[in-house]
């Protein structure tokens, strides 16, 4: 999707019939006079075309002459006039080449000589595929005409005859037909920093290259055995030469056929007659007329039906009255995706303004604070933000991500205790990479947008040894033996029964079993984030600690010598042979009496196998000097999160920070129902790593400097909102001091509490029965977690409809049913508009894609989202099929989009409010391309809250790109 | 000398237990249109009653020349038996490529009855399995007829997603068709058993390669035929009308009525 071009969904289907369709769902066909014959009646005007009649799946509309190399390449050709299926084969043998090649672990015998790239590793094989060559593919002959893949391409190109000016419409249907898979190869192309690109490449090029081969040799294959030539001017005469021939064909290939004219067809064809063929066209064509004709009559009939127009009113209209009638349908038809659309966005709107009205009114009745707003009257900016500067005592701030998920939790946590909630996004302004305690990679904890530059470590508090249960041993046991050739056979007689209990405990008891299951793994170790810079002396120290440690291990496994024989002197002496910076025997060779040619061995393990090596301490060296933020840094990054969600003073003395993720089993999609703005993982490290930078003295006497000034007894507690769950659990209370850990219980308690009645509203949405009350509601959510049978723990994002840009006074109190973003934000802070140009260009754009996704996934869930999960399959550790085999699935699976045949999610564009006065607006949009481009092109709907003029501004996008505001009243909390 | 006497029988029992070539003249009378209202044997109904009776004839022969072949002739019937277990695994593999419903049916039907002359050779009673392996092929020839007086015509891919449309349908089919394919517990399923666990005794190559790879191939091509009509997405410019409840029960109570015949074959196998 690029933002440049415009109106996405023109095609979306009709909302459920939950939606309000309201004034603007204006009706498709004629509402009054209108007639209909019937189904018998066959209109007389009916063009005679047959392709005329041929809409949606039916058929294409125009002739394989026009659409060669557009729409169709040869192979598409091939099979809808010769009953081939190349292009069945050719995308078969094309994905069980991508699956081998794009492999990340999952198979056992990976596909050797991967580093050479796709194209070149591929060929490396299929030159020695025999089943190919049974096939009778002669791709060996193919590839050795061409040594790279532009030449490949070049050559097939050119030896299939297709004219140079249709190359890149022809690459283009050869890219669209596995569009999941070349959207991944893409993406992988463009990943430079990705482990699998670095270590096996891939690229387009290379894609299509390897595409082209295939289907020449299974052109080549296919005319040898129909003795015809298959390349592009030979089909191209053919279709123009035998017009009728080829409709007929493609018919009977297509499948499209009338089933009882099949058998005359596959005759005539058969005869090759070209009268007999021609008759047969005709007596085709006029049976398909009348047939289409019917449909239309009846279609007709059943519109004035739901009219309440009679059917004999419907037959006194005159015949070309109905045709025009049956026109206009048919050519509204075409606009009526959009036209469903543009109704939902409006209603939604409408509603929306509603509640923020009627919040305003409820605030200005409740609290006396508020007043009227007058028109062209600005308010005063306070002193920081919307937060009284004293808050009432005990009142508890809590920072939560903007997600829509985050919204019901919020509402129900205001509406049982004292709390203040803010939105920001969900990675806190802290972009990071991190790294895991006993993982070896680092994750990005960010929006895909931001690369992350500094990297946090988890470092355990002891430094016991880290040891497997038994558990887990048997665990890897197993896994090892199914992985190898012959012992599966044997395992699954000895263990399988095993396998069978962990079934029934999954299945039945989820809850219960999954406790138990978890008990008998070893728990992570109590750790800490590593957050602070190192200073060089500190990694060099670090790294040679590091490196010390190697050198231990490696001698007790090379010659079992314990630390206890050895000296320090003597592990210095290793360490530093090792890293060439010195050269004769060692001490260790001299005190054990090691040879020196076992001596040399054991000096280069430690510089291959242990990588003791200058290089690697290189390496090692850079590594570490990503590790931490400086203070300043922390105090940038502290200071930016609280101006941007407009809280500078007036702090509690407790403020949470909310990071989320979710709890599911047996799901491909956790991450889709993860955070977004940590790159599809969970929140809690960022918000831990907030918390941890917030509490820091030097960083809050840094941040005092700015303005910012944090009370002392101010404690940022990191938590982790569970959204299937709905529990929170705080974390990094060990650091808390013991009055601080008094104030808790009642936290917790309050949290727990919001949880139930969030669980409550869930168990509603997803329909589940026989829920008495919350505490029902939460434990049925807790199962629904931990059953690897559910396949829709819970409904995720689905159902966003807007993101609201501005102070919580304006939702406050209103059930916005988790369908809206929320982030907080103060325009009064933000004279410049530079606060408003971070939410629009980093969290607005990050929103828009989810909204996007979630779109198109439920607008044709089969061809946008991922189909059923049920049938899913994960492949190569990085994606999923449908069945065994097929295009890398992409979007959202039929589960979070439908309920049943209904959709769940409401098909429309992300209806952004941003409460601002509009000349700011306009101003950073000015500035901004991105947001800009997708306002303005209608990817969003844009409504501005001008507190200046008390007004309700409505970007209205025109179809020249040209858009207008449209202004309404509305009441703002003052 | 019986075997000269019992060669004619065998031959003609070869029409009526297809043996390739001569199944041809069954295949063709499967697939023979009606000349007229009067022609009853291209009707379905009479067609039903000549290929359930075809058996029994075929039976009947192939018992009269296994008396007049005598002790002697049993290299005669042997050679009968791989005829027919290579006629079966013919029509068997050349049912995967079938898509039109009559040729699919008659294909099976030719297969399946070719078998018997495999539990022949070997001292297994042929009457019930040869009944078994015909019956079990009665509720798809009823159906696939339905589909020809509704479409113009029984052929995969021509209308897929009839499960989605025509659901009572769809359900009586995919019935028919694993009835039709032997699977348990069909009639064709236990003639299957009863010609295998009565042949394998005295030969079991002969017996088990042609039973157990016919039985594969019929599978598979049944999966073909209700991928091809009961799976997949419905065309949109078609008619669609299900069945009526009480067609529904005709054919559930036919079907059920199956059922216990293959109960009363397992009864005559014990």
């Amino acid at each position: 999707m690029t933002s440049n071009s415009q109106v996405p969904g023109a095609d979306a289907p009709r909302p459920g019939p939950a939606v309000d369709r309201g004034a603007d769902a204006a009706p498709t066909g004629p509402r009054s006079g209108a007639a209909d014959r019937g189904a018998d009646a066959a209109p007389t005007k009916v063009r005679p075309d047959l392709a005329v009649y041929r809409g949606g799946n039916v058929a294409p509309t125009a002739s394989i002459a026009e659409q060669l190399g557009r729409d169709l390449t040869l192979y598409d050709a091939a099979d809808q006039l010769f009953g081939t299926r190349i292009g069945e084969t050719l995308n078969e043998l094309m994905i069980k080449g991508l699956m081998d090649f794009f492999d990340e672990g999952q198979s056992v015998w990976r596909m050797p000589g991967r580093k050479q790239g796709f194209y070149r590793g591929w060929a490396n094989i299929a030159r020695r595929n025999r089943r190919l060559r049974m096939r009778g593919l002669d791709v060996a002959a193919i590839l050795g005409q061409a040594d790279d893949p532009e030449a490949m391409i070049d050559l097939v190109m050119t030896r299939l005859e297709v004219p140079e000016p249709r190359w890149m419409d022809y690459f283009t249907v050869e890219l669209a037909r596995l569009h999941g898979w070349a959207g991944f190869v893409r993406w992988r192309s463009q990943a430079r920093h990705y482990y699998w690109q670095q270590r096996n490449p891939a690229d387009l090029v290379e894609y299509m290259a390897v595409r082209l081969v295939l289907a020449l040799a299974l052109l080549e294959d296919a005319g040898r055995r129909l003795k015809r030539d298959l390349r592009w001017p030979a089909l191209l005469a053919y279709a123009e030469a035998h017009p009728r021939e080829c409709v007929l064909r493609r018919e009977l290939n297509a499948g499209t056929v009338l089933p009882d004219f099949a058998h005359r067809i596959e005759v005539a064809l058969d005869r090759g007659s070209g009268a007999g063929i021609d008759a047969l066209y005709l007596d085709y064509e006029r049976e398909k007329t009348k047939r289409e004709a019917c449909t239309r009559a009846g279609r007709v009939q059943a519109m004035a039906d739901q009219a309440g127009i009679c059917r004999q009113v419907l037959l006194g209209r005159p015949d070309d009255t109905l045709h025009q009638y049956i026109d206009a349908i048919y050519a509204a038809k075409a606009r009526e995706g959009m036209l469903w659309t543009r109704a939902l966005e409006r209603t939604h709107i409408r509603q929306l303004l509603a509640q923020i009205d009627a919040a305003a009114a409820a605030a200005g009745a409740a609290g006396g604070t508020l007043k009227a707003p007058v028109a062209g009257e600005t308010p005063a900016v306070p002193v920081a933000g919307e937060t009284p500067a004293v808050l009432a005592a005990g009142t508890v701030q809590a920072f939560f991500c903007i997600d829509v998920r985050s919204e019901r939790l919020r509402r129900h946590l205001e509406a049982v205790g004292d709390y203040e909630t803010y939105g920001i996004a969900g990675f806190f302004g802290v972009p990071v990479a991190f790294v895991e305690f006993g993982k070896g990679h680092e994750t990005a904890l960010c929006p895909a947008i931001v690369t992350p530059r500094n990297v946090a470590v988890e470092m355990p508090h002891t430094h016991a040894k880290h040891e497997h249960s038994l558990y887990e041993l048997a665990h890897e046991v197993v896994h090892d033996l199914k992985n190898t050739v012959l012992a599966p056979y044997v395992t699954v007689e000895a263990v399988g029964l095993l396998f069978g209990f962990d079934m029934v405990g999954k299945t039945f008891v989820p809850r219960v079993y999954n406790t138990w299951r978890q008990r008998l793994q070893s728990r992570k170790p109590p750790a800490r984030l590593l957050i602070d810079k190192i200073a060089e002396d500190e990694a060099r120290e670090l790294l040679t600690n590091l490196q010390d440690e190697m050198v231990l291990r490696a001698v007790e496994r090379h010659f079992a010598i314990k630390r206890e024989d050895l000296t320090s002197p003597m592990i210095r002496e290793l360490r530093e042979t090792a890293l060439g910076n010195r050269k004769g025997q060692t001490e260790l060779a001299r005190r054990f009496g090691v040879e020196p040619a076992a001596e040399a061995v054991f000096i280069r393990s430690l510089q291959v196998e242990y990588r003791v090596n200058p290089d690697q301490a290189q390496i090692q060296l850079e590594h570490l000097a990503k590790i931490g933020f400086h203070r300043k840094r922390q105090a940038q990054l502290v200071a930016a999160a609280l101006r941007g969600i407009g809280l500078t003073s007036g702090f509690g003395r407790t403020v949470l920070v909310v990071g989320h993720g979710s709890t599911s089993e047996n799901n491909p999609y956790e991450s889709a129902l993860d955070c977004g703005a940590c790159g599809g993982d969970q929140g809690l490290v960022n918000a831990r790593i907030f918390a941890a930078m917030a509490n820091r003295r030097e960083v809050r006497e840094q941040l005092a400097e700015q303005g910012i000034a944090i009370p002392d007894e101010t404690l940022f507690i990191p938590a982790l909102h569970d959204t299937t769950t709905d529990e929170v659990t705080l974390f990094d209370l060990d650091q808390l001091s013991p009055g601080a850990l008094t104030r808790l219980s009642r936290i917790q308690e309050d949290l727990a509490a919001a949880g139930r009645l969030c669980a409550a509203e869930r168990c509603a949405e997803l329909g589940e029965r026989g829920i008495t009350g919350p505490d029902a509601a939460a434990r049925r959510v807790k199962r629904n977690a931990l059953d690897w049978t559910q396949v829709r723990p819970e409904w995720g994002l689905s159902k966003n409809a807007s993101f609201i840009i501005g102070r919580r006074a304006l939702s406050r109190g209103r059930n916005l049913e988790g369908r809206a973003f929320l982030h907080s934000y103060d325009h009064r802070l933000d004279p410049k508009g530079r606060l408003l140009e971070s939410i629009l260009s980093g969290p607005l754009v990050v929103a828009q894609w989810i909204n996007m996704e979630h779109f198109f996934s439920v607008v044709d869930n089969e061809a946008f989202g991922s189909g059923s999960k049920v049938y899913h399959n994960i492949i190569g550790r990085f994606g999923v099929v449908t069945g065994n085999l097929s295009d890398l699935r992409t979007g959202l699976p039929a589960q979070t989009m439908l309920r049943g045949d209904t959709p769940y999610h409401h098909p429309l564009r992300l209806i952004t409010v941003v409460e601002a006065p509009l000349k700011l607006v306009e101003a950073v949009l000015a500035r901004l391309y991105k947001p800009r481009e997708l306002v303005h092109n209608g990817w969003i709907r844009l409504v501005v809250l001008d507190p200046e003029t008390s007004q309700a501004q409505v970007y209205e996008h025109g179809n020249g790109g040209d858009g207008a505001w449209q202004a309404q009243p509305i009441r703002l909390p003052a | 000398m019986g075997w000269i006497l019992a060669l004619p029988l065998f031959l003609l029992a070869g029409f009526c237990l297809p043996l390739f070539p001569l199944s041809i003249a069954v295949n063709r009378f499967v697939q023979r249109q009606p000349a007229g209202a009067g022609d009853r044997f291209a009707q379905p109904r009479g067609k039903a009653l000549v290929l359930l009776g075809l058996p029994l004839v075929g039976v009947l022969l192939v018992q009269a020349g296994h008396w007049l072949a005598g002790d002697g002739g049993g290299w005669l019937i042997d050679v009968f038996a791989l005829w027919g277990g290579l006629t079966s695994l013919l029509y068997a593999f050349r049912l995967l490529s079938a898509r039109d419903g009559q040729i699919w049916i008659g294909q099976l039907y030719t297969s399946a009855l070719a078998l018997v002359w495999v539990g022949a050779a070997h001292d297994v009673p042929p009457l019930l399995p040869a009944l078994g392996l015909a019956a079990s092929l009665l509720p798809l020839w009823f159906l696939l007829d339905g589909l020809t007086c509704r479409f113009g015509i029984a052929r995969t891919g021509l209308y897929p997603g009839l499960s989605l449309r025509m659901p009572r349908f769809s359900t009586l089919f995919v019935a028919a068709v694993l009835a039709a394919v032997a699977v348990p517990f069909s009639p064709g399923f236990f003639a299957v058993a009863n010609l295998a666990f009565g042949g394998a005794a005295s030969n079991e190559l002969l017996t088990l390669v042609p039973l157990s790879l016919a039985w594969l191939l019929w599978t598979w091509a049944g999966i073909n035929l209700l991928t091809g009509i009961v799976f997949g997405e419905p065309r949109g410019d078609l008619d669609y009308a299900d069945v009526d409840r009480r067609t529904m029960l005709v054919h559930g109570g036919g079907l059920a009525a199956l059922a216990l015949f293959g109960l009363i074959l397992v009864e005559g196998m014990l």
